[in-house]
């Protein structure tokens, strides 16, 4: 019987080996296989997607500039440099600033720009109050004329997830800092091969006895593997997955090179939405520093920081991190990594919870509109995974002040004009604004509306709204050009034209424009039409001129092809504000059209500039012809519709013009200084009456934006060209005023055209008036209530 | 035989190439202590400070040495344009050392030359280093502009266009006022073979520098180059004589006026008064764009009146 069971049982036990073991070992061989294809694919193809970054423009600073207009400190902070105790300036990033002895140190960020490498060097600023008197080498006192202050990153281009790495080579990081790494996570790491039984079975044991998953017993190897393949969850059956995908690992990769992807994968914390991978944007991050900088205290707390990087964040919790760091030291002693003095020393620094700048979407319409242009340009696997850092022309704190500029204007006039208020966000009142520089076409800041949070329709680029009395520049231009031609009209800001009804007839239709109020002033110079925005006067110039020649001056201007019907004088066109910025750049800029632009470079991972900006420019209207509208506009600013300008403070030399539709639905204020130009726009999306001119509703933005924005820069004034000559005039007989006549207006004139007789008039004795707008019976008194 | 023809055939080959090679270098190096000698050579290739400046490039912050003396009739010497044209004068600083060092050749195909005085002549004022301007800058802004525009100036020796081009947008944007950095743009597009861009610069650096006749000549001078680098010498001598009108001793107008003699109006004497029909000075010029084969010239009028 005992025979006859043993038999049986070794029938058993043969027929298990001969019939069960085989398709077991089948099956297990089949899944090691297909683990370890994962393992090397994953290993040989691209291991991570790369966010690409936008950043901002750099700002260059030099002896004069004003560290409060350009808002230095605050541009510090959102660069993460971080304040210390003067004379203890001592590693990139760090800065002081000694008010008492005017004395501020920076040491400066390297950073790879487009087209060179800036190490990071210390700098010493010589202040006067705010003001920079001179900046020297603080060690050696050799000046320094300029140095320029790194892009901020402003958003960037992702999948899914923000993580933001920055992939380094080991032999890039300091070997204390791969010694601390392993001390806090894998003593043993050199020792086994992708598994360290020891530590599994205690933990399993830790596990089993508690009655729940509570301790991991990782190895590196083990957590590179979780995080390439596997989900946080914690069961036995991912630990056996992830072993099995470790012990491979580490059968096909050197130590190094597992090392290597751990550097850069490991997760350690979060800047907003932005998640920070990886040992060199760690080092960034928490210590301003590249990983070379770091001390070995801060090494010890970003390797401690591994098992929970929100928990142990520096930053938020410096305490907690204070102790992990200790037990990473304490480790790193006990390993022999570091020396006793090394240690007392390391645990001695002190941990400061510090503030840091998180918000990553700074200027979003701006944003937006760089990666609506990228990606006519860039598939989206390219943007969103290959690292490419993408330069633009945003200045931060010029962003800054115009949405402030924007989001107080609403505000001022909903308490102004309740009638404004709305209770649905969608119907809300809306602004826009669109700033840039009209000689390097560089956009500086771009406001799309009130609130991207509740709407990312961006006005500036994509609504088209009726530019009313914007547009009337086009006409003027179109009239002087014919004169400039040669064309046997006269047209110049003095030339004198009727205010009056007028009805223009064309073909079997006509059209009657009104003044505002129905006011009329009869005999004007033309200057006085635009400065007081006459619908009338301007309608028959127009007429005079014809409406093909305004047409072909507005497509000069960037409007396109219009239609042939009078009323596209007064802007009854669709056109978007940055059209209208494009237009009056070109005006600004002395005739030169530099097309507006927003990316400067784009450069790929291995810091390869793929796409750069060339700087072109087309001269699309005369010098002259653009100084003579400079001119008229500047009156506009100085005595016509836009003087709120003047009473509200802004007293350097600007020209713009007011615009409002007929409808009162549209409001607008476009206005520039010989270096920056500024659009803005007020109104409803809905298309409902505002009842406000762009006096009312878009000056006032435009003003208290452009007094900040251009705080900074030293004023300068509109350059006339050689050719044309500035004349006083006597405004009855054309002829030059000489100082004793009674009445003068001022006017610009091609040499060939200026007065060269005195007027009669220039009596010895004679009253003189300074003032060329003061009315004598003839011409009219300015306008109170302006008409756009 | 054969060894012998060969023989002689190779003598013959390196004689013809040493000939070559010391003719060229001959006509390339500046006479010691005359001025550069690329405002003689009819392509602007052979013309930036970077390939034919003097061996004593002034760079001391202490403010350069400029060379001194004028130059005589008999130091005059052009390369010849087919040297000129060739590839290998282009703007490598290596060849510019190299020819900087060779003494000069006899000019050929010179137009009849027209007589302008005694009037000595400057030197080129944008080859010079910006730091008596620095010095003067009127305002922290121009200052630090005006350090790009010099750093740009190096760049354009150095044959850097590109980054010249940008570091002057750059320049620009600190100060849009700042209209000498127009004038290295122009000087960066003349080199970069696109005259039409650099005519658009070199003009609105002529609008901009009326406070500035020197510069402002210079302007004009550049312009007149540009124009005869795209085939319009009518356009071309209209602005080396504008330019001399204003400046009469800028040898780059002084000279291209020289060269471009035989495409000289004759009636385009004094300023004629504005008439119905005539076109107003300031207005756009009506000729053909740059680059477009040079036609019967258009009817203009010279620009400024003389300043002196």
């Amino acid at each position: 019987m005992f025979k006859r069971i043993l038999k049986i049982a070794l029938l058993v036990i043969g027929a298990t080996f001969l019939f069960a073991i085989p398709p077991t070992l089948y099956i297990f061989i089949s899944y090691y296989h297909q683990l370890e294809a994962e393992v090397v694919a994953r290993f040989s193809g691209q291991r991570w997607n790369i966010p690409s970054r936008i950043y901002s423009d750099s700002l260059l600073v030099y002896p004069g500039s004003s560290l409060s207009d350009v808002g230095f400190f605050q541009r510090l902070a959102r660069l993460n440099y971080h304040r210390v105790d003067a004379g203890q300036v001592a590693t990139r990033g760090e800065y002081s600033y000694d008010k008492a002895r005017g004395q501020l140190v920076l040491f400066l960020h390297s950073f790879a720009y487009p087209y060179r490498n800036e190490s990071g060097e210390i700098v010493q600023l010589n202040l006067k109050g705010e003001s920079i008197v001179s900046m020297e080498d603080p060690a050696t006192h050799r000046p320094i004329y300029s140095f320029e202050l790194e892009p901020e990153l402003i958003s960037g281009i992702f999948q899914g997830d923000w993580q933001q790495r920055r992939l380094v080579r080991l032999s890039q990081i300091p070997p204390a800092m791969i010694d601390a790494i392993l001390a806090a996570e894998d003593h043993r790491f050199y020792e086994h091969h992708g598994i360290d039984i020891v530590r599994t079975i205690k933990a399993a044991w830790i596990d089993f006895t508690s009655g729940h998953t509570r301790q991991g017993g990782s190895t590196l190897t083990q957590q590179l593997m979780k995080n390439f393949f596997l989900t946080p969850q914690r069961s036995y059956k991912r630990k056996i997955k992830e072993a099995l995908m470790a012990y491979i690992a580490e059968q096909r990769y050197s130590k190094d090179e597992i090392l290597e992807n751990y550097i850069n994968d490991i997760y350690l914390g979060q800047r907003g939405q932005e998640g920070i991978y990886g040992v060199w944007e760690a080092s960034e991050f928490y210590f301003s520093k590249e990983p070379r900088d770091l001390t070995i205290g801060e090494m010890a707390t970003i390797a401690g920081m591994i098992s929970s990087p929100n928990r142990l964040s520096p930053l938020k919790h410096p305490e907690a991190a204070r102790q992990r760091r200790d037990e990473v030291l304490a480790s790193m002693l006990q390993d022999g990594y570091i020396s006793k003095a090394a240690y007392d020393v390391a645990v001695a620094e002190l941990m400061h919870p510090r503030e840091v700048y998180t918000e990553n979407n700074d200027a979003p319409y701006f944003v937006d509109y760089v990666k609506k242009e990228l990606s006519e340009r860039y598939p989206p696997s390219v943007l969103s995974a290959e690292g490419l850092r993408i330069f633009t022309t945003l200045d931060v704190h010029t962003e800054k002040l115009a949405e402030h500029a924007i989001e107080h204007n609403l505000s001022e006039l909903e308490a102004k004009h309740p009638k404004l208020l709305r209770r649905e966000e969608k119907d809300k009142l809306e602004s826009c604004l669109i700033s840039l520089e009209p000689q390097s076409g560089k956009i500086r800041a771009m406001v799309g509306g009130r609130d991207y949070q509740q709407s990312q329709f961006n006005r500036v680029v994509q609504s088209k709204r009726q530019p009313g009395s914007v547009f009337k520049p086009v006409t003027y231009l179109a009239a002087f050009q014919e004169t400039l031609d040669g064309g046997p009209q006269k047209f110049l800001p003095t030339t004198y034209i009727e205010d009056a009804p007028f009805t223009w007839e064309y073909g079997d239709m006509s059209w009657t424009p009104n003044n505002y109020k129905d006011r009329y002033f009869g005999h004007v110079t033309l200057e006085m039409a635009l400065e007081e925005s006459l619908n009338s006067a301007t309608a028959r110039l127009a007429n005079d001129v014809g409406l093909d020649r305004i047409r072909a001056m507005a497509a000069k201007l960037g409007f396109g092809d219009l239609p042939a019907y009078p009323s596209i004088i007064l802007g009854g066109i669709e056109v978007s504000p940055i059209q209208v910025a494009q237009a009056y750049a070109i005006i600004a800029n002395d005739g030169l059209q530099v097309h507006p632009y927003a990316i400067t470079a784009v450069v790929d991972e291995n810091g390869k500039v793929i796409e750069g900006h060339e700087f072109t420019a087309e001269q699309v209207l005369s010098p002259e012809l653009a100084y003579m509208m400079q001119f008229m506009l500047e009156q506009v600013i100085n005595h016509g519709t836009g003087a709120a300008v003047r009473t509200m403070g802004f007293t350097r030399p600007a020209a713009g013009k007011t615009g409002t539709t007929n409808d009162e639905k549209d409001a607008w204020f476009a206005g520039f200084t010989p270096d920056l130009l500024t659009v803005v726009w007020t109104g409803f999306d809905q298309k409902e009456v505002l009842g406000l001119t762009g006096a009312q509703a878009s000056l006032p933005a435009w003003t208290n934006f452009m007094k900040a924005a251009t705080a900074s820069r030293p004023p300068i004034d509109f350059t006339i060209p050689p050719s044309l000559v500035d004349e006083r005039i006597d405004p009855l007989t054309g002829d030059k005023a000489g100082p004793n006549c009674p009445m003068s207006i001022e006017g610009v004139f091609p040499v060939a055209l200026a007065p060269t007789t005195v007027c009669p008039e220039n009596k010895a004795g004679g009253a003189v008036t300074e003032d060329g707008h003061a009315a004598t019976s003839d011409l009219p008194d300015a306008i109170v209530d302006p008409n756009d | 035989m054969r060894p012998l023809s060969t023989a002689v055939l190779a003598f013959t080959f390196a004689a013809l190439a040493s000939l070559s090679i010391s003719t060229r270098t001959s006509a390339l190096q500046a006479p010691a202590g005359g001025p550069n000698k690329e405002v003689f050579a009819f392509n602007e290739e052979s013309i930036p400070g970077a390939d034919l400046t003097p061996t004593a490039t002034p760079t001391p912050a202490a403010g350069a040495a400029s060379s001194p003396g004028a130059p005589g009739p008999s130091n005059a010497a052009a390369a010849s344009p087919s040297a000129a044209g060739s590839p290998a004068s282009g703007g490598s600083p290596v060849a510019a050392a190299s020819r900087a060092e060779s003494p000069a050749a006899e000019p050929t195909d010179i137009p009849p030359a027209i007589d302008i005085g005694s009037i000595a002549p400057t030197l080129r004022v944008s080859d010079q280093p910006l730091d008596r301007m620095l010095a003067a800058a009127p305002n922290p802004a121009r200052g630090a502009s005006l350090r790009i525009c010099e750093q740009a100036r190096q760049e354009i020796d150095a044959g850097h266009y590109d980054e010249a081009i940008r570091d002057l947008g750059r320049s620009i944007s600190i100060d849009p006022s700042n209209s000498y950095a127009y004038v290295y743009l122009g000087r960066a597009y003349i080199l970069k073979k696109d005259y039409k861009q650099a005519l658009t610069f070199l003009g609105r650096a002529a609008a901009g520098l009326g406070a500035d006749p020197v510069w402002r000549a210079e302007a004009l001078a550049f312009e007149g180059l540009a124009y005869e680098q795209a085939g319009q010498p009518t356009d071309a001598f209209n602005a080396y004589q504008q330019a001399l009108a204003i400046t009469p001793g800028n040898l780059t107008a002084r000279v291209g006026a020289t060269r471009l003699a035989a495409y000289s109006q004759p009636s385009n004497a004094a300023t004629p008064a504005a008439e119905d029909g005539a076109a107003i000075p300031g207005a756009p010029p009506s000729g053909p764009a740059p680059g477009a084969p040079a036609s019967e010239p258009p009817p203009t009028a010279p620009d400024a009146s003389p300043s002196d």
